[in-house]
This record gives C-alpha cells, sequence and structure tokens, in this order.
C-alpha cells in the first residue's frame, strides 16, 4: 500500500506539467465524449460481419492507438530511465512497447460477442486530467470496471492511464519493468517486449 | 449437442445397414467428432465466444491434440475466457512443440525469451527457433536472425544473420524484409547496396510496416537507390507517421516545409488513398 502511494504520487507528479490543455477541449463533458466516440468506434469495429477476429482486433488496435497518447505512457512507465536510453533505445522501445500495449488491451477490452461499454462517471483528476469511469459488459461473464484517464495536449484528448477494477496499467508496467530494467538493461526489456509482440495468433490450420 | 445428436442418429444408420454407403458414413463419423469439436472451438472463437472456444479445446488438449494445446496456450497466454496466465500457455505450447507443432516451437521461444512463464534460456530459444525455421516458419526465421545479429545466446554473426532475414523476406514478412533493407543499406552481413536496400523496404512498405515506410520515405527524399521524388518521399512518410512513427512525424514536418502546397497537397491524397497489399 505505501508502495502503492509512493507510485501514485511520483505518477501525480508526473503528469503535471507535461502539456498545455486548451479551454475547448477541457469542458466539462468533452471527455466522455471522446471515450463515448472511441468505445462507438471500437464497437462497430468489433461486430463487423465478414472479418477475421484477428483483423478485427486489428482495426481496433488502430482506433486505440489513434485515442492512446502512447508515447506520454512509454516514457512515463520507463521513468527515469527513458533519459538515460540511447535514441535507438528510446525508438526501439517506443515501438515495441506501443505494439504490446495496444495488442495487450486490444485483446483484453475487445473481441468479445455482444460487448457493451457503459460510461458511468466524469471526474477531474488534478488540474489537468479527467478520468472517465466505464463498465464493460459482456453477456458471457463479468463486466469490467475501466476508468480511463484522458489529458488534452494541443487541444487534442488523448489516453494517459487506464485503471481496471481499480489497478493502473502505466503503475503496473512501470513496477514491473523497473525490476527488469535493474535486472538487464533497457536491451532486456526492448527483448522482451519484442518477444511478447512477435508471438503467433490462434490458427485452424495445421501449419508444420 | 449437435455433433452428439449426429453421432446417434448416424450409429443408428451404421447399426441399420450393411451397404457401403452407410459404410462411407460411418467412415466420417469416426474421423470427424475431434474435427467437429476443434472446429466448433473455433468458430466460438471467432464470434468472441472464448469461454466457448476454451470449453471445446480443453479436452482436445488433454488428449494430446497439439493445436488445441497451441490454440488454448494462446487463451491463457492472452486471458480471454479464462485469467491470463503465462505459466500456463508456456506449459501448453511446450507440449505441442515437443510433438514438432511449429507454431507453438516459436511462442514457446518467445516466452523463453522474455522468462515470462518460463525461466529465461537463449539455449533452448535457439533449439525451438531451429526447428520451427527448419520447417518453414518465417517468424522464426526472422526471431533466429535477430538472436544472431544480437549475439544473445550465441556470437553475434551477421551473414547468418542476412541469410535468415533473407529466408524470412522471401516468404514475405515485413519485419524480415525491412531488416533486409536496413542490412542493404548499411552494408551489414552482406555487400552494401542501396538499389536492393530500397527493394526491401518497399516490400515491406507496401504491406504497411511503419518503419520501413518511413525508410523508404527518407530513400526517396535523398535520392538514394531511387530517383529522387519528393512527392512520393512525403507520401510514405505520411503514411507511417498515421501510425504514430515518432521519427516519421518529424521527417513529415520537415518535408511539408520544403515542398509547394500543390506537392503537399498531392502526397496527401496518395496517403489518404493508399491501400496495404495483402501478406
Amino acid at each position: 500500500m505505501a508502495i502503492r502511494r509512493f507510485f501514485m504520487s511520483v505518477f501525480v507528479v508526473a503528469l503535471i506539467g507535461a502539456g498545455t490543455i486548451t479551454p475547448a477541449a477541457a469542458a466539462s463533458g468533452g471527455a466522455s465524449q471522446f471515450i463515448r466516440d472511441l468505445g462507438d468506434q471500437a464497437i462497430q469495429v468489433l461486430q463487423t460481419q465478414g472479418l477475421t477476429l484477428e483483423q478485427r482486433e486489428g482495426r481496433f488496435r488502430e482506433i486505440l492507438r489513434q485515442g492512446f497518447n502512447v508515447d506520454f505512457i512509454g516514457r512515463f512507465v520507463i521513468g527515469r530511465y527513458w533519459r538515460k536510453a540511447s535514441a535507438q533505445q528510446k525508438a526501439d522501445y517506443q515501438q515495441f512497447f506501443g505494439e504490446y500495449i495496444l495488442q495487450t488491451y486490444a485483446g483484453r477490452f475487445g473481441g468479445y460477442a455482444g460487448e457493451k461499454l457503459t460510461i458511468t462517471e466524469e471526474k477531474p483528476a488534478g488540474k489537468t486530467d479527467v478520468v472517465v469511469r466505464t463498465r464493460i459488459s459482456r453477456p458471457s461473464g463479468s463486466p469490467i470496471n475501466a476508468d480511463w484517464r484522458v489529458r488534452a495536449t494541443d487541444g487534442r484528448y488523448g489516453i494517459i492511464d487506464v485503471m481496471v477494477e481499480g489497478v493502473s496499467i502505466a503503475l503496473t508496467h512501470r513496477q514491473e519493468f523497473s525490476g527488469l530494467i535493474k535486472k538487464s538493461g533497457v536491451d532486456g526489456l526492448i527483448n522482451l517486449l519484442h518477444a511478447r509482440v512477435d508471438k503467433l495468433p490462434a490458427t485452424t490450420a495445421m501449419v508444420k | 449437442m449437435e455433433t452428439k445428436g449426429r453421432r446417434n442418429m448416424e450409429n443408428s444408420i451404421r447399426a441399420a445397414s450393411g451397404f457401403i454407403a452407410a459404410a462411407a458414413i460411418v467412415l466420417t463419423v469416426w474421423v470427424s467428432p475431434a474435427l467437429a469439436d476443434f472446429e466448433s472451438g473455433w468458430q466460438a472463437y471467432q464470434r468472441g465466444d472464448f469461454a466457448g472456444a476454451l470449453k471445446e479445446w480443453q479436452p482436445l488438449a488433454q488428449s494430446n491434440d497439439a493445436r488445441a494445446q497451441y490454440n488454448l496456450g494462446i487463451l491463457y497466454d492472452q486471458g480471454k475466457g479464462v485469467d491470463a496466465d503465462r505459466k500456463q500457455a508456456a506449459a501448453l505450447w511446450q507440449k505441442a512443440a515437443l510433438a514438432g507443432y511449429a507454431p507453438a516451437q516459436h511462442n514457446l521461444a518467445s516466452n523463453l525469451i522474455s522468462g515470462d512463464g518460463v525461466e529465461q534460456d537463449y539455449e533452448a530459444v535457439l533449439k525451438w527457433l531451429n526447428k520451427a525455421s527448419d520447417s518453414g516458419l518465417a517468424r522464426s526465421s526472422y526471431t533466429l536472425g535477430k538472436m544472431y545479429h544480437y549475439g544473445l545466446g550465441v556470437p553475434k554473426d551477421v551473414e547468418r544473420a542476412f541469410a535468415l532475414f533473407l529466408k524470412a523476406g522471401e516468404q514475405g514478412y515485413d519485419r524480415a524484409q525491412y531488416n533486409l533493407g536496413k542490412t542493404y543499406r548499411d552494408g551489414d552481413g552482406t555487400e552494401k547496396n542501396l538499389v536492393e536496400a530500397v527493394k526491401w523496404y518497399r516490400k515491406a512498405a507496401e504491406q504497411g510496416y511503419a518503419k520501413a515506410q518511413s525508410s523508404l520515405g527518407v530513400r526517396y527524399a535523398r535520392g538514394e537507390g531511387v530517383a529522387k521524388d519528393e512527392v512520393q518521399a512525403l507520401m510514405w512518410t505520411i503514411l507511417a507517421a498515421n501510425q504514430g512513427l515518432k521519427r516519421a512525424v518529424d521527417d513529415r514536418a520537415y518535408l511539408a516545409k520544403g515542398l509547394s502546397p500543390e506537392n503537399v497537397a498531392q502526397a496527401e491524397k496518395l496517403a489518404a488513398n493508399w491501400k496495404p497489399t495483402a501478406r
């Protein structure tokens, strides 16, 4: 808990001061509308007939890519190691982290039959951000509570964190990755992310 | 349920007749139950009913169906229809890998690189990737190429890396094609050849691979390995930038500054109408 609180304060500090907010984007309800639009697009894509699950998830990843501020999340997740990384390491890390995070959450949130996204609440978080609370319900299985932390940067909304059942993905990854970087360096982390996104998908054919 | 009903019906046909036609049906019945279960699992998976897929594949996996073990591993790895469990995924892939199933050998190797659900073990990674690469799995040849390129678990060997990228690139794997572009550009593992570099960048770029699109844009901007064409340069850079590639976002602004508004509009139009080639 203490560790969690420590990370939370680090997180809040990290969030303040990056990016400007425009009055139009900050207007109340705007962030909810942004999440609602993303959710509508996502559900439309996920229900498109005639596409394989892999294709639907691929399109869903593109929607998430537009909505997530992947660059920001990636930098936050490796924290102080970002400044020490070489230009090549930064580029490789951002590529594989982006692919990894989009792949993970496209798989986690999407693809389920008959999925629905309901916005339950919108509340300010700190001076710059808004948290949009949602419930993702599925005909089979229990609903997921996902809170989306949204920030407007240069007049554009972007998701900078998601809390699934109260657990922040940014903080979870920060904890996992900092241990790994200590053990095997930034290159070790890049290799791990590369290996995670390099897997083959499910198949119907007997591939030899 | 449907399968069971059909089986019952066909069992009674079998009991009632001695005709060749009936014998043919019997043959289908003997062959089909396992296939039908795998297939209904696959249909459930495609529908987004992952719990349903799990239910179909689980018994097949227990009776050592490598393909079901492999797909079940995907469900555990991604937490679909079940809580994510990388250890369980790795164990399932290990079984299918031992049975010689190449995709499982590849995914197990990925876990052995990242240490997800298993101890990191480069020696085992090389063993499995070599097997899958020998079976013709392009992605495994590429990953193996990367191991040699970086010297992970093996002495660094850029010539060997190049040969493996070439094998995967010729099979159409976009990441390998992009790496071939880089190796030809730098003369890293093969002779330097800018025309070949452009050829391979283009193959990957046309499939939609962002880094290759960005690199192809740079070749066009500099006229290296290809006739200089700033509109093409901007078009490929826009395509890469649209996928969020940082260096392309920077290049895009830089390239657009040096072009007339008409040329910028032309590049934007080309980019908007661009479609990736099928893999």
